[in-house]
């Protein structure tokens, strides 16, 4: 099937192309687009991570008084809940940021549990080739043939949805594309390096693997991860959207969206708020990834990593 | 056999292999990675619910030998019947496709369109402020969960302003937003794949002759530019069905758009497991037919690869 | 200044930029005089500046060369000025351009007898369908191309070589230009169908067309042309009778390139430039 050809659509053309002076400017802007993204996102995960610690409000108290109560900037609200309140009277900001704690480590777990099995997956593929590789090659084309949420509802629909669970679910839908990609790689190198290993045979494949394919191959997998870091985030926002997300107590941006799609007209600050925490962290996300993109190999598929 | 009656062969081949291929997966996945009968029942359900239920869904005999069944069902055309709803899978399917690809067709259509005008601008006025404002467009589409911004356009169109309707079919004016809400996802790639493939274009030698043989700049972009850059997009767009579809099954949802998207929410909801079975394997002969239209594209777009 | 001059450049400068922000000199203070019928050589190696002499006479030169200063006239008009930019106009039907590789000049997506018919539509749109048509198979058939009815069916790629570039020529000479430009057309090609591509030129350019040949190869120059311009790093070195300069009545750089051998050209055509530009037109072949 074409869709698991190595199709990279020309990026950037060759920087003597481009009219010299725009490159830096563009090269800057883009650097700085990258720090911009690199130190919102940072800040972001800072203040999640220090939560417990804020002097904030309990994100699970229940306070049907000050339900659904406006940001402080909308008349009926005040600095008690600077971000307004949902419908049972929980803090909106205290929410947002322990939800956001628990929907940021839940995608790093999944980005790296995802890395990790393609990142074997594809090696293994690209550098063993032959047999394995066309069997492998089919699975995840196979798999990319299914679109991730319906593959996703499946198994919660099966296994029930925990946090652990949504991490493997979240991985599963995101292992393809690092695999995908490290194969691509691995050919190349494999043919770049042969004589290499030809010398070091007697180190074996691990030792080849480790020594020369990995190190290439890692500012490639970080470039993907952030990407699908943001990708993940998207979906899992999506699943919990459909009440297949954790469950309550626990929170995260996306179940936060499920509870308050019925209050839209009367409280859109329940709908919009976590929203544009996801809107804000993917952007700042994928910033990171183009920057870091345009400092390590511009060739990289812009635009073919979902 | 002649070439083109040998291609048709291996894609159809190919295709219908992916597709036994993404069946199995689903098939083991919702049997091996747990007990589906204790989602459907629930926790407190009697033991002899759950034995009946085994047995009606066949989960009590051997792995092997349902998953015989499976196929030899599946190479009927059957897809099992719904648990909920008590009738074939298929006919419920079948009638709910039909707007589901009313509404990705326009998306596609429109996302893919407005995508390829701001590529246009970002490339022919490389550095400028167009530019900037075309990948900054691209970088915020992909950023915004396809739902959530459909809610938002809810709020802002229909509750406030009350331009357009919150949901359900009726009118073109339906459409528009779900259509808006999944169009981003095409809008983003397309401006930037777009973006990229027409600058490369733009550098070829054919593009200074045509300029050179007198043509202006505006007919060298309609007659050379557009059908030269076009390959990319088209790749992009087909990878992108994936994701399409998923942003069907919440959009849907959002505006109750009766497409496949919400059945297979409802499917979710009703904890039934069969009725989602059927519809992946659905999905997955879309994609198969979907990247088959793509192959057949790229034969119609570039006589390179036509006549060799 | 004589009055016959069909066109004349005067005093032309163009800059472009480094990687580092630095300005280069492309072009200093060139002139060039053409006269009807004329047959003028513009010689250099890579970076001499050449590609953006003939590129900035229809205002086409590269995105990053600034033209600083000059003018350029045809038939006694102004085209290009501190106040004006009319070079568009000459473009197809006043000059036509002939480039390097035949096939990458040449819209790869259509056939060929369609991008025939095309120029001819745009500059005799007049003429009706089955006159468009017989007018194309004349000038191809003048040029010794035998199966026209193929060629005319086919895609670019599905044609030889040599047949490609005599179509590439066709395409420049349907619009039926005063001054035709050869930008080292013949480069790529093997010596016989050079010799070919030169016969040919030298047949377009009987009937009273001019022509601009950019070459590297002087010698090439001097069995084609009647007149030379020699430039190196942008600034003119000789001027004249192409006999006499290469009879030796020349400067020391272009005494040089007589007396070398053929320059050494490493086969990946890498090759030390100055000029940004030159560097990136070879990059891309």
């Amino acid at each position: 099937m074409t869709i698991q050809t190595d199709f990279r659509p020309d990026d950037e053309p060759q920087v003597a192309e481009v009219p010299p002076v725009d490159t830096r400017r563009k090269l800057l802007l883009r650097k700085g687009s990258g720090i911009l993204g690199a130190a919102f996102f940072g800040i972001a995960v800072l203040l999640c991570l220090i939560a417990p610690w804020l002097p904030i409000a309990d994100p699970n108290l229940n306070d049907l008084n000050e339900a659904l109560r406006p940001p402080f900037w909308l008349s009926g609200g005040d600095m008690s809940h600077p971000l307004g309140t949902d419908q049972l009277g929980r803090d909106m900001m205290s929410r947002l940021l322990f939800g956001g704690r628990l929907t940021l480590v839940m995608v790093l777990a999944a980005v790296l549990l995802a890395a990790v099995v393609g990142l074997l997956v594809g090696i293994v593929a690209g550098y063993r080739g032959g047999v394995i590789d066309t069997i492998l090659s089919r699975l995840t084309d196979a798999q990319l043939a299914l679109p991730f949420i319906l593959l996703a509802l499946t198994i919660v629909l099966a296994v029930g949805s925990t946090v652990q669970t949504m991490i493997m679910v979240l991985a599963l839908g995101s292992w393809a594309n690092f695999a995908r990609i490290v194969r691509g790689e691995a050919i190349g190198l494999r043919k770049r390096t042969f004589v290499v290993a030809l010398e070091s045979a007697h180190i074996g494949f691990f030792g080849i693997v480790l020594r020369h394919i990995f190190p290439n191959l890692l500012p490639l997998l970080l470039v993907v991860a952030v990407l699908q870091f943001g990708v993940m985030t998207l979906s899992e926002a999506g699943l919990s959207f459909l009440a297949m997300g954790v469950h309550p107590p626990q929170l995260t941006w996306g179940t936060m969206l499920a509870g308050g799609k019925d209050y839209l007209d009367s409280a859109w600050w329940i709908v919009v708020l976590p929203g544009l925490c996801i809107v804000l962290a993917t952007l700042s996300l994928n910033m990171i990834a183009d920057a870091a993109r345009d400092k390590f190999d511009p060739t990289i598929g812009r635009g073919a990593n979902k | 056999m002649n070439p083109l009656a040998r291609k048709v062969f291996t894609r159809v081949g190919t295709g219908l292999i992916t597709v036994i291929f993404a069946a199995t997966i689903v098939f083991f996945l919702a049997r091996v990675t747990g007990d589906p009968t204790h989602q459907i029942l629930g926790e407190n359900a009697s033991q002899e619910a759950i034995d009946q239920l085994r047995n009606q869904l066949g989960l009590d005999q051997s792995i092997f030998v349902q998953y015989a069944e499976f196929l030899s069902k599946l190479a009927v055309g059957d897809l099992g019947t719904s648990l909920r709803y008590g009738i074939p899978n298929i006919e419920l399917i079948l009638p709910r496709l039909g707007n589901s690809f009313l509404l990705t067709a326009v998306a596609v259509a429109g996302g893919s369109a407005i995508g390829y005008i701001l590529a246009l601008l970002g490339a022919t006025k490389r550095g400028s402020l167009w530019d900037k404002l075309s990948t900054s467009i691209a970088g915020i589409a992909q950023s915004i969960p396809p739902f959530w911004l459909g809610l938002v356009l809810v709020y802002f169109f229909a509750l406030r302003l009350e331009w357009l309707p919150s949901g359900g079919v009726g009118d073109w004016t339906h459409v528009i937003l779900p259509a808006v809400a999944i169009g981003m996802i095409p809008l983003a790639y397309v401006t930037r794949v777009g973006r990229t493939s027409i600058v490369s274009v733009l550098a070829e030698d054919y593009v200074l002759a045509a300029r050179s043989r007198g043509f202006s700049e505006r007919q060298v972009l309609l007659k050379h530019v557009l059908r030269a850059s076009a390959i990319p997009v088209v790749t992009v767009i087909g990878l992108l069905t994936g994701a399409i579809l998923s942003s069907t099954v919440t959009v849907e949802v959002v505006f109750s758009w009766p497409g496949i998207g919400s059945l297979a929410n409802q499917a979710i909801q009703g904890r039934d497991f069969t009725l989602l079975q059927a519809m992946a394997i659905v999905t997955a002969v879309v994609f198969v037919l979907i990247n088959f239209i793509v192959d057949l594209l790229y034969e119609v777009l570039d006589p390179r690869i036509r006549t060799r | 200044m004589s009055s016959n001059n069909l066109l004349s450049i005067q005093g032309l400068c163009a800059t472009a930029r480094d990687v580092n922000g630095g300005v280069i000199q492309i072009l200093r203070d060139v002139n060039l005089e053409l006269e009807e019928g004329d047959r003028l050589g513009i010689i250099g190696q890579s970076g001499s500046g050449k590609t953006t002499l003939i590129r900035a006479i229809v205002g086409l030169e590269h995105p990053t060369i600034k033209i600083e200063s000059g003018t350029i006239k045809f038939r006694g008009e102004t085209m290009y000025s501190d106040s004006c930019d009319r070079r568009a106009e000459l473009r197809g039907s006043t000059l036509g351009a002939i480039f390097q590789s035949a096939i990458r000049s040449i819209y790869p997506f259509r056939r060929i007898g369609s991008q025939l018919r095309e120029i001819v539509k745009f500059h005799h749109p007049e003429l009706d369908k089955a006159q468009s048509l017989n007018r194309i198979e004349q000038l191809l058939r003048g040029m010794s191309l035998k199966d026209t009815d193929r060629i005319l069916r086919s895609y670019p790629h599905q044609v030889s070589g040599g047949q490609l570039q005599r179509v590439a020529i066709a395409l420049a000479m349907l619009a039926d230009p005063d001054v035709l430009m050869a930008d080292e057309c013949t480069s790529a090609l093997d010596k016989g169908t050079e010799a070919d591509v030169v016969r040919l030129l030298d047949r377009f350019t009987n009937d009273g067309r001019s022509l601009l040949f950019v070459t590297h190869d002087l010698r090439l120059a001097g069995r084609v042309c009647d007149r030379m311009l020699v430039l190196l790093r942008g600034e003119v070195q000789d001027s004249g009778a192409a006999a006499e300069i290469l009879a030796g009545a020349c400067t020391e750089y272009t005494r040089s390139l007589l007396e070398a051998m053929p320059p050494w050209k490493p086969a990946d055509g890498s090759w030390p430039a100055d000029s940004v530009v030159e560097l990136a037109d070879r990059t891309r072949s």
